[in-house]
């Protein structure tokens, strides 16, 4: 093993370096716990563009000085601190959400979503989306409906978007 | 010998903090020792044996208030309960399963009213079905305490509703 490569794989403990250990480590918690928390993706609701078992970030500072866009990938706090649900937000508070023969009608019009690649057959009656509140849905909607979380959430319970 | 006073009366400051430290169990610990009782009685571990079934099914029920309610999503558990019933439930569930695991965490606990705990949590329930099934779910849960006689009794459960279709 090379000099350089000692150095850095058996570094000598000396003042600087655990100086320099402090300021990661110190550093380093808020960053993942608050700011980029990572994610293991436990699901097939966002198939395919998000696969079961995967790996990610939840990036936060996303919604600190914008708010969601229509298509935007979210992730929404389920439960606690470390459950969490990647969802596509299509709807706002306000606007009618219908499901009919596996198509997803925004006040009653057609919305184009090329990321559904698998074939739907849901029927849901129409519903607005109540004050403060967003709907969210997964891209994989080839599951019987009662079998897929989604629905009208708080925009309050919004985390942030997947950082890939 | 100014000394030894001033180092004895440290030395017994530093006991009463520690002692203080270990042993004061505060309101919220309190709430926190019911909920870690409730996992454990709720829950049943692989092998069992029935002495072990009938003292924590016969302890769950002091446990909770005289009328409990649960909105819990299902309609087996959803209701108006009394610990004697909530007891029965518990031998009903444990039929159903081999094994159940019930946990909490991510407690988070309030006090709105000066007898009355409000506390919000994640509880996780994986469990096996007598079949064989597995059954893995978690929820966030609404949970209502009131103190009588010094005890805290669990009085609501409610599932948090994230998600409405």
């Amino acid at each position: 093993m090379s000099i350089e490569l000692k150095e850095i794989f058996f570094p000598k403990i000396t003042r600087l370096f655990l100086i320099r250990l402090g300021i990661i480590i110190v550093c380093a918690y808020p960053f993942f716990a608050y700011i980029c928390i990572p994610l293991y993706i436990n699901g097939a609701s966002m198939e395919p563009t998000y696969n079961r078992f995967g790996f990610n970030f939840c990036w936060r500072p996303s919604y600190w000085f914008s708010s969601p866009k229509r298509h935007d990938i979210v992730i929404v706090r389920f439960a606690g601190k470390k459950i969490m649900l990647l969802k596509r937000l299509v709807a706002f508070e306000g606007e009618t959400v219908e499901f009919r023969d596996g198509k997803l009608l925004v006040n009653g019009v057609l919305l184009n979503e090329p990321y559904v690649r698998y074939p739907c057959d849901w029927n849901l009656p129409p519903r607005k989306v109540e004050k403060g509140n967003i709907y969210v849905v997964g891209d994989n909607r080839s599951m019987p409906i009662i079998g897929h979380e989604f629905g009208q959430t708080s925009l309050i319970r919004v985390m942030g978007v997947p950082l890939w | 010998m100014v000394k030894k006073i001033i180092a004895a009366l440290v030395a017994i400051v530093i006991i009463a903090g520690l002692y203080f430290v270990i042993f004061h169990k505060s309101d919220k610990d309190r709430v926190k020792r019911q909920l870690a009782l409730l996992s454990d009685y709720a829950s049943k571990y692989p092998g069992e044996g029935a002495a072990v079934m009938l003292m924590k099914t016969q302890a769950v029920g002091g446990l909770f208030d005289e009328h409990c309610g649960l909105e819990v999503g299902d309609d087996f558990f959803s209701g108006d309960y009394t610990p004697e019933e909530i007891s029965s439930k518990s031998v009903m569930m444990r039929r159903q399963f081999s094994n159940a695991l019930i946990s909490f965490y991510d407690i988070n606990v309030d006090f709105p009213e000066k007898d009355k705990a409000l506390v919000t949590l994640t509880a996780r329930f994986t469990g096996v079905v007598s079949g064989g099934e597995t059954v893995n779910q978690v929820r966030e849960l609404q949970v209502t305490l009131n103190r009588k006689n010094g005890k805290w009794l669990f009085a609501e459960f409610k599932i948090v509703t994230v998600l409405k279709k």
